[in-house]
């Protein structure tokens, strides 16, 4: 696993120096981090990173996941969704048990720490149940919580008062809540498996193993099989640029294990696209990172049509391989792409068709928004980023109510 | 170097943003909203943009213009916004008060209030900056240009940009004021004065300082 000074080489050595010092501000400070999955998801993705390399900056960093049975899971798959906006009705005793997992998780976990960080809905709760002493508590919020369905968000909104300060990955998402609020945007690691570079051979590999030849353009959505990514709108843009230019569409995606809906939308998807040779769908196990990183190499357009989004760290992943992505206008989707300059964002199935099209036809365009995208994600949304700002928020957090603090 | 030389001590600045909550949707929301805003949120949306990953340069260069651009689509404010000077004034909340009539004045013109698109509201936000030593020292004005290679961007945009409105009585950049103070060099303080920063990215301001310390030694 790499480790800080393997980064120097991509970031330098004045953003590595800058990490040290700041981190020395928080020496020996213990912080725990709660989610819900240590596998599957952008969070556990980079909570993977994230973690040893805050011990190795010198803070105490541990990382705990709640418990919980596809009970559990099924329930708050639907807050995430109903926090996403999506009208559910959940029925109060769900919530209950919500309440109820974790209440006993509470009991049996040690969260005694200088700050503790709660990761998006699943834990939410704990604060309520866990006895408070010095600790703060920071409710770290991922996902698109601009519309949440009304009900839900009065129920939730008891517990996220709670806290003593929330991040969000952009502003949009910010609430009207009691205390301050911090914007950290996610980040990708380029030493993972799934954004290193790869040989030729590791590419051809991947294709092989999954019969794709590259005799035509390729357009490319890694995915979670979820509506809110919208694979069935994909196939349908697709359709669309087939009737011009002949290409083959692969939507790849796996699933998480607090996310019990991907199999049901997985079997949609397949049946819509049965019948068409140049659709391939790919059902990835977790630890597919290799396959997802030769795949976004080997496309020539890649998509993330989300009609909802937290952050979209796939939009991320694929800039970095300095790939032109055309994504949907939506969350963090907006704070990475801007059109003409290192991508395109679109608000329709005809608007993403058309902008396949356009990049098919101009691959000079593609190449210089591609090298635009590597650029722009060096600099704000690589691990190193995202650890600089934690541990700026560690010191801000024991310096509450000052706008500049001189260390 | 002379006996009063000052060493010049570089620091550093991390900036967490932290937004309010607040959203507009349309300009008189904007602007009620801007009225009850503290100075640190003026001053984040008016000052603090060149730390923010966002910025693409040639744009206008405070959010309050961008916003009024792209998302309000009305670009006789966005000019308005564009070319007033925040540097020429005392204090935030002077700013404030010219910010307010501007957008006043504007609105009494309209027809109509203009409104965004759903998704494209004005987020208020602030922003706490931690200032740190960054361990580099320099006493000539040839270290000084050595340090500047390897500086961070938030370093240069601490003393270039944001060390001008952190102490009122301030009117220039760290670096000119250093050099004027201890080295006199009226030409070489005139020329790094002369750049205007809001039309330059961190990395092309480093350059433009390299280069006129590079004429100079």
């Amino acid at each position: 696993m790499a480790i800080l000074k393997d980064y120097e080489d991509i970031v330098g050595k004045k953003n590595l120096n800058q990490l040290k010092s700041l981190a020395l501000l928080s020496k020996g400070k213990k912080v725990i981090m709660v989610n819900s999955t240590k596998d599957g998801g952008g969070v556990a993705e980079i909570l993977h990173r994230l973690v040893p390399l805050l011990n190795e900056l010198g803070i105490n960093c541990q990382w705990k996941t709640i418990y919980g049975n596809n009970g559990f899971f099924n329930i708050t798959k639907d807050i995430h969704n109903s926090l996403q906006g999506k009208k559910l009705d959940i029925k109060n005793e769900l919530l209950e048990k919500y309440l109820k997992v974790n209440k006993e998780y509470a009991q049996n976990v040690n969260l005694d720490a200088d700050i503790v960080i709660i990761h998006d809905p699943q834990p939410l709760p704990l604060i309520k149940y866990y006895p408070r002493n010095n600790t703060k508590w920071v409710w770290r919020c991922h996902i698109d919580i601009s519309k949440p369905d009304l009900f839900l968000w009065k129920f939730l909104k008891k517990y996220v008062e709670m806290y003593d300060a929330s991040i969000f990955s952009i502003s949009k998402f910010a609430k009207s809540l009691p205390y301050p609020q911090y914007l950290i945007a996610p980040s990708i690691d380029p030493l993972s498996n799934k954004n290193r570079d790869l040989s030729k051979n590791e590419i051809e590999n991947v294709l092989d193993t999954y019969r794709i030849k590259k005799d035509k353009p390729i357009i490319l959505q890694v995915s979670r099989f979820d509506k809110f990514k919208d694979p069935l709108g994909v196939i349908k843009a697709y359709r669309l640029v087939k009737k011009e230019i002949n290409c083959k569409l692969i939507l790849a995606g796996g699933t998480a294990s607090d996310d019990p809906e991907g199999e049901e939308i997985f079997k949609e998807v397949k049946n819509e696209s049965k019948g068409d040779p140049d659709i391939h769908i790919l059902f990835l196990k977790s630890k597919s990172d290799i396959v997802i990183n030769a795949l976004q190499r080997s496309a020539d357009v890649i998509i993330q049509k989300s009609i909802k989004e937290g952050f979209g760290l796939v939009v991320t992943e694929s800039m970095w391989k300095e790939k032109a992505v055309i994504g949907g206008e939506v969350g963090g989707i907006t704070i990475q792409l801007y059109n003409h300059l290192n991508g395109f964002l679109v608000n329709s199935i005809e608007g993403a068709a058309f902008r396949v099209r356009y990049l098919l036809n101009r691959p000079d365009v593609s190449e210089d928004l591609g090298k635009q995208a590597k650029k722009f994600v060096t600099k704000n949304f690589l691990i190193t980023r995202h650890l600089r700002d934690y541990l700026a928020l560690f010191y801000i957090l024991e310096n509450p109510n000052k706008n500049i603090i001189y260390a | 170097m002379s006996e009063k030389t000052k060493i010049f001590k570089f620091y550093d600045t991390i900036v967490l943003l932290s937004p309010t909550g607040q959203k507009a949707s349309n300009l008189k929301e904007f602007l009620n909203i801007l009225e009850q805003s503290e100075d640190k949120v003026i001053f984040h949306h008016l000052y603090q943009s060149h730390i923010k990953y966002y910025l693409k340069v040639g744009e206008f260069p405070n959010d309050f213009a961008n916003w009024a651009a792209y998302d309000l689509e009305d670009m006789a404010l966005a000019e308005k916004l564009a070319n007033f000077d925040p540097y020429d004034f005392k204090t935030v909340a002077q700013v404030k008060e010219k910010l307010i009539e501007i957008i006043e004045e504007h609105m009494w013109d309209l027809p109509t209030i203009p409104w965004v698109r759903s998704g494209s509201e004005f987020c208020f936000s602030s922003a706490t900056s931690i200032v740190l030593p960054l361990g580099i020292n320099t006493s000539t004005l040839k270290e000084f240009k050595k340090a500047l290679n390897i500086i961070p961007d938030s370093s240069l945009y601490f003393h270039f940009c944001e060390a001008r409105k952190i102490k009122k009585e301030k009117e220039h950049d760290d670096f000119s004021l250093w050099i004027e103070n201890n080295f006199g060099k009226k030409e070489l303080v005139r020329k790094i004065r002369e750049i205007d920063f809001y039309f330059f990215s961190l990395e092309e301001i480093r350059k433009k300082l390299i280069d006129i310390l590079e004429d100079e030694l």
